[in-house]
């Protein structure tokens, strides 16, 4: 995988794992 | 190695950057929230609980949500709107989506365009055309909600506190408390912009693709060093 590749991807997942627990945990009342 | 360091520095160094920050935002905003905590009388929680607390996520995902609106609202408004001087702006007879010759779409794409690039007008076409624009409005929509959830139980846990009723999401997001978080944001990054985009007319930074070249005239519109 190219380095641009990677941190593309990098990025993508940070993200998308960032959404994702601040949404269950606000739906969870946490 | 090396090289491969040094040809993705940007995208490294800001991601460092970040999870260093982020680190840092929980470690203070854990110390402040058991100052609080002991403040009320009540006891302090653990580093991994404020982690998973919806005061921790609201407090970056207010900021995630202003930062991805900015750069959101920065690319569709560049498409239409001018800044007569600045690198940030386009040139001034390039209004609007510009012609598929100038964008190198369909017969006009070179066999080393994206594949969706190479395509006829259709789906694929137009999707690869805003990609960019769709992908950092999603995420700021979606962190704007997420936003609004974790504030939602943040605002009713001190609503509990102080023995008030509780919101419902619909009453939150109408809320005094939902529109400050967002609010605070929203204008330190529309200044943020304004003043880059006006700055770079008459300033420079020399080597930066941000800054025109430190030769080039004032009036000079579209111009990266």
């Amino acid at each position: 995988m190219s380095g641009p590749r990677a941190l593309f991807a990098i990025y993508v997942v940070l993200i998308a794992v960032g959404l994702a627990a601040a949404i269950l945990i606000g739906a969870s009342g946490r | 190695m090396r090289r491969l360091a040094r040809e993705n520095s940007l995208g490294l160094v800001f991601l460092a950057l970040f999870l260093v920050a982020l680190v840092l935002q929980a470690v203070a905003g854990h110390a402040a929230y058991d100052d609080e905590q002991a403040a009320h009388g009540e006891p302090g929680i653990s580093l991994w609980t404020y982690v998973s607390s919806s005061a921790f996520a609201v407090s970056v995902m207010e900021n995630w949500q202003s930062e991805y609106l900015q750069f959101t609202l920065f690319i569709v408004l560049t498409v239409w709107l001018f800044q007569r001087g600045s690198p940030e702006s386009k040139e001034l007879d390039a209004r609007g989506r510009e012609s598929d010759e100038r964008q190198r779409v369909g017969r006009h794409a070179g066999s080393d365009s994206p594949w969706p690039a190479r395509r006829g007008a259709g789906i694929a076409r137009a999707l690869y055309e805003n990609s960019l624009l769709v992908v950092m409005g999603a995420i700021w929509v979606a962190s704007w909600f997420a936003q609004s959830l974790t504030g939602m139980v943040e605002h009713n846990a001190e609503q509990v506190q102080h023995r008030q009723p509780e919101l419902s999401w619909l009453a939150y997001v109408g809320s005094g408390d939902f529109w400050q978080r967002t609010l605070e944001n929203w204008q330190s990054e529309f200044l943020a912009v304004g003043s880059m985009a006006i700055f770079a007319v008459y300033l420079r930074q020399r080597g930066s693709p941000e800054s025109k070249p430190v030769g080039a005239p004032h009036d000079a519109t579209g111009v990266e060093g």
